[in-house]
């Protein structure tokens, strides 16, 4: 498979990833809403609807958040076991305008980290970017293996 | 409060999406990524997320037209192994707003926007410059509609 040439590659070592199932009919927004007015922010988002209409969340926050929210959590109508959290994640995403059109993109960054036993714990993609949450120890690594992987301009890693 | 500033939204239409479920082993998601890109379909949108059984969702999103072959894929991963459920395809289309600037609000309200008007919300996806919804095709242009009288767009 060619290289493909991204724009930049961006990083974060210092994450942490809460998953949470929402029963239909909650309000994940007032989640949201008291994250905001405790200016904690949202690094990644990746949520789905099940058939049976519960919807599955899945977001990280900056590490140094991780209470926060948790106590936000468990302020509004989560208990402890309702909600997991893994403290020590990192994410790396790769950026290009042009991902819209290109087939590939996103087949050649998983099979870059995963073949090499980097554990994929959550993706989102939007318009252009692609993001992959995987264990903090492995962000370095991962980025080693993004180089090998994408053609990235110098100074955008 | 006042709504807040966006930029713009970008809506892309006429496209199925895969709701499956993978077994734990990374290197399975990897192989089907692979195995779509080998046929030449363009995935337009994948969101992953973690179960608590060790399983991974995903996502997929791919043209209309490439619909039929990436559910031949999907079926053969399945007769493979690599894939333990799939959910029947739905036709869908993505709104996707930017900037967010990591704001959960952003998030907030277009979950909230959604749900007053009972427009299920298939699936969500952030990056760092944009909030990612994918809705039933028949209610985009409803949904687009209702988020841009929600925000602020930029003239």
């Amino acid at each position: 498979m060619e290289r493909f040439k991204v724009f930049d590659v961006l990083h974060h070592e210092h994450l942490s990833l809460i998953s949470l199932t929402l029963a239909e009919g909650s309000h994940p927004q007032d989640l949201f809403n008291k994250m905001e007015a405790r200016d904690i922010k949202i690094k990644f988002l990746a949520s789905h609807q099940e058939i049976n209409g519960e919807a599955q969340l899945t977001f990280c926050v900056e590490r140094s958040s991780l209470k926060s929210t948790r106590k936000t959590l468990e302020e509004l109508f989560l208990q402890e076991d309702a909600f997991s959290a893994h403290p020590e994640v990192g994410m790396v995403a790769i950026h290009g305008p042009h991902f819209a059109e290109q087939y590939g993109i996103v087949a050649v960054m998983h099979n870059a980290l995963s073949s090499r036993g980097v554990q994929v714990l959550a993706i989102s993609t939007t318009v252009s970017t692609s993001s992959f949450i995987i264990p903090s120890p492995e962000v370095v690594r991962a980025l080693d293996l993004l180089r090998q992987a994408f053609e990235i301009p110098r100074g955008k890693i | 409060m006042e709504n807040p500033r966006i930029s713009g939204i970008l809506q892309r239409t006429d496209l199925k999406a895969f709701r499956i479920s993978s077994s734990a082993e990374n290197t399975n998601v990897g192989r089907l990524l692979k195995k779509i890109a080998e046929h030449h379909i363009n995935i337009e949108f994948v969101n992953q997320i973690p179960r608590i059984n060790g399983c991974a969702d995903l996502i997929l999103c791919v043209d209309k037209n490439d619909a039929e072959s990436t559910h031949v894929l999907l079926e053969e991963a399945k007769t493979a192994r690599s894939v333990e459920e799939i959910f029947p395809p739905a036709g869908v289309g993505i709104l996707s707003l930017f900037p967010h600037r990591e704001h959960a609000v952003i998030a907030g309200m277009i979950m909230q926007t959604l749900s007053d008007a009972r427009i299920p919300l298939f699936a969500m996806a952030s990056s760092l410059s944009a909030i990612s919804c994918v809705i039933n095709e028949e209610q985009v242009a409803g949904a687009l509609s209702l988020l841009s009288r929600k925000f602020c767009l930029s003239p």
